[in-house]
């Protein structure tokens, strides 16, 4: 159990150090990453895949099925191609028309099920779905990518490597819906089922099965307007095409929202960085496994590109940092060393930009799959556990969780434009999360509690306003309004990492530094932030497809060679 | 209409903050709802009601173990007194409380105390129900909202010679569809949408992300 590693133990990193947005947003993805950890299942369970219907014409207009079964339970992708004009292409959440969309059935679909699914997973948020669906997303294609792939082979020839690298998959999804979005299944109904007990679950099955229809797609089409001469994508090449996805603020407030499940993920993470910093001496395959992922590690950064003013300079630094990290360990001195790990973990931690060290992170878990994976059977949760307010503690005992687990906010001065420089809200349009500035905009009296540390601070004030023996119970009949705030301050009492150690509406938070956390627990590895408030990412990039997945243990893909 | 458990708390959330409920009581608000909604009780219908009524309820008011309502002659909110009387049952083995509107909200509060050798009684003027260690609650506590006002009095019991059960999560299996009245869900809809805020131009293209053309 993660428990076993206290607040005690020195290599356990602190959530003062973990849970700061500036390392957050320098988060990338590990062995414990959902995506890594569903392919890992189907592996090792060898689900069965299988595309029971492909009834698509030329413009890539029609209707598809792919099928798994994965143990007790079968689940069907649903896929709807639609014609897409470009004007109406957009991946904002108001949208109403896409390239594809879909909706993953629970079970196999009827003829019938699969006409009540047209009627409404095309219309997404404007239709209606059961709990037979599970999740319901569409996608768009990459205008660049799409086009060329299909020319190329139709013209018999594979598409353009370097083109393929610079954007990384054929179509991008703009929203992924679970649990009980417009009507599909709660995860509750579901959640017991073994393959689907992990984090995003069935939102990660759909957009693997997502995938191997965008590129069925694109050798269909060719197939279709060059039935001679047109060839398939070649294995090596499709592999390096993943699924994109425009993620923006909509994400945001899940993490402020899900404080156990937070804790869960993270504790998981820091517990297998410090099992691996444990180890007191390592073999040769592990060092070899390593120095494998730094080679491709520093392969992929090469080719990380971004427009983003503030992530587009740290690329090369941490290119530098992989650079220094191999002069490092090349010598094989700290190899010779006890705790070699914890060695190099303690350099890069003097060493390194926050990128270099969080990529480390990663690296450093790679070689240890026996030793950690099992934490990636640990990072869900109920946040019902949490939800219920121990009205017995009193005051003062509440005072002292609160100087004990935000000192970080207590200490910030509220008075100051700057600090409560941002509001989130809800836009009534598409009831999408937004950011506003409160000096600018209207609708900062509307708005969302994701500002924690405020309302700990005023909480705070209202607690020594209080006498110190007071019960919570009392003092919640009469200051009603710090309900919400006392919730979280004895969530973090007891779940150190459940709070982000940052101020949500400091006027200097930028939100894709939550968005970026989030997604690198998903397993993203390219991350392209557009602005502050949203980010490209691609998902399954180096993935072997369903019909691959049998051929090898496929351990380290996501390191390509 | 169909609905999922999630669009129930959620849509219960909003509709409760939009009534003018502080967050914290709107999240109790919301679980309670959802668990209501579990039992195919018409939590729907009586939410709305009961926001429509915000004006003539009152906040509870504690006096000495009792919880009463804070304005004479007003009966007290069902939420508010329900995340009270869940707080004070941190302290004390029982406690009366007076003139709760609804009573049936209390029951998903009384529920989350039940665990761990932990049962419930619930008593009132001609009726009792109670729910087990192991959240199994009997069936008179869904006939709770025809409880007339007056005193309700809820009492922990712990047994430690009983089996150390549990207490399951959800208290009963999700039924296979969760219904809603369209009207009522109509009505919560618009007190939810108090809360958000109207867009503007400015707003579309500064506060959400992607831009207006992402064609690439």
């Amino acid at each position: 159990m993660s428990g076993e590693r206290t607040q005690a133990d020195p290599l356990l990193r602190s959530p003062d150090t973990v849970m700061r947005l500036a390392r957050m947003g320098s988060a990338h993805q590990t062995r414990l990453s959902f995506l890594r950890a569903l392919l890992r299942r189907a592996i090792r369970e060898r689900w069965q895949f299988s595309r029971p219907r492909f009834d698509i014409d030329a413009r890539g207009v029609g209707t598809a099925v792919y099928q798994v079964v994965a143990g007790d339970y079968t689940y069907s992708l649903v896929a709807f191609g639609h014609d897409l004009p470009a004007e109406k292409r957009t991946d904002r959440v108001i949208a109403e028309e896409w390239d594809a969309t879909f909706a993953l059935f629970d079970g196999v679909p009827t003829d019938a099920d699969i006409e009540r699914m047209r009627a409404n997973v095309p219309r997404q948020e404007a239709g209606r779905c059961l709990a037979s669906e599970l999740v319901l997303a569409r996608a768009n294609r990459s205008v660049r990518l799409f086009d060329h792939v299909v020319d190329a082979l139709a013209s018999g020839a594979q598409p353009d490597m370097e083109a393929l690298e610079a954007t990384g998959y054929l179509m991008r999804t703009t929203a992924v819906y679970g649990n009980g979005k417009f009507g599909i299944a709660d995860r509750d109904r579901f959640k017991a089922r073994s393959e689907m007990a992990g984090p995003f679950r069935a939102e990660m099955l759909t957009v693997y099965l997502i995938r191997a229809f965008t590129t069925d797609l694109a050798e269909y089409m060719a197939r279709l307007r060059a039935p001679d001469r047109a060839v398939v994508l070649q294995p090596a090449l499709r592999r390096r095409l993943g699924v994109g996805n425009a993620t923006g603020l909509g994400m945001a407030p899940f993490l402020v929202r899900h404080p156990l499940l937070l804790h869960r993920w993270v504790i998981a993470r820091e517990a297998a960085l410090a099992r691996v910093r444990s180890i007191e001496a390592v073999d040769d395959a592990a060092r070899t496994r390593f120095l494998t992922a730094l080679a491709s590690g520093r392969r992929l950064v090469a080719r990380w590109h971004t427009d983003d003013p503030v992530q587009a300079p740290r690329i090369p630094i941490l290119a530098v940092d992989l650079e220094r990290l191999e002069n490092f360990v090349q010598g094989g001195a700290v190899f010779r060393e006890t705790r070699p790990w914890d060695g190099i973990y303690r350099w890069a931690e003097c060493e390194l930009s926050l990128e270099g060290q969080e990529f480390i992170v990663s690296l450093l878990l790679e070689p240890h799959g026996a030793l950690v994976d099992e934490l990636a059977e640990e990072m869900s949760a109920d946040e019902d556990t949490v939800f219920d307010i121990d009205g017995g503690r009193t005051c003062g005992e509440l005072l002292a969780d609160i100087e004990h687990s935000y000192a970080w906010a207590v200490g910030l001065n509220f008075a100051q434009p700057e600090k409560t420089g941002l509001f989130w809200y809800v836009s009534e349009e598409k009831l999408e999360p937004r950011l506003g500035v409160r000096a600018d905009e209207p609708g900062a009296d509307l708005e969302q509690p994701l500002a924690v540390a405020r309302d700990v601070s005023e909480l705070r004030a209202a607690l020594r306003a209080a006498p110190t023996g007071e019960r919570v119970g009392m003092f919640l009949m009469r200051e009603p309004q710090h309900r919400h705030t006392v919730r979280r301050v004895q969530v973090m009492a007891r779940y150190p990492y459940a709070e982000i150690r940052d101020n949500l509406i400091d006027g200097s938070m930028r939100a894709v530094d939550i968005l970026r956390y989030k997604l690198a627990f998903f397993g993203v590895t390219r991350f392209d932030p557009r602005s502050d408030k949203w980010l490209r990412i691609t998902l399954y990039q180096g993935a072997p497809f369903p019909s691959e997945l049998g051929t090898g243990d496929w351990d380290d893909w996501i390191w390509p060679a | 209409m169909i609905v999922s458990l999630n669009e129930v708390e959620s849509l219960s959330l909003k509709a409760a903050r939009g009534a003018g409920m502080s967050w914290g009581l709107a999240e109790e608000a919301a679980h309670a709802a959802r668990w209501l909604a579990v039992c195919s009780w018409a939590w729907d219908r009586s939410l709305v009601a009961l926001l429509e009524r915000r004006d003539q309820i009152a906040a509870p008011m504690l006096v000495g173990h009792d919880i009463s309502s804070s304005r004479q002659g007003l009966a007290i909110c069902p939420i508010h007194a329900g995340a009270a009387m869940a707080d004070l049952l941190h302290l004390h083995e029982s406690v009366t409380l007076y003139d709760v509107l609804s009573p049936i909200w209390l029951v998903p509060f009384a529920h989350r105390r039940t665990g761990e050798h932990r049962s419930i009684e619930v008593a009132w003027a001609g009726g009792a129900c109670s729910i087990s260690a192991g959240g199994a609650v009997s069936a008179e506590a869904l006939g709770m909202q025809n409880v007339p006002l007056g005193w309700i009095r809820v009492e922990l019991k712990t047994d430690v010679s009983s089996p150390n059960v549990a207490r399951p999560l959800t208290h009963a299996a999700i039924p296979a569809s969760i219904q809603a009245d369209p009207a009522a869900w109509a009505a919560l809809e618009q007190w939810a949408a108090r809360t958000y805020v109207p867009a503007s131009l400015q707003s579309r293209l500064a506060g959400a992300g992607a831009g207006l053309s992402d064609n690439d």
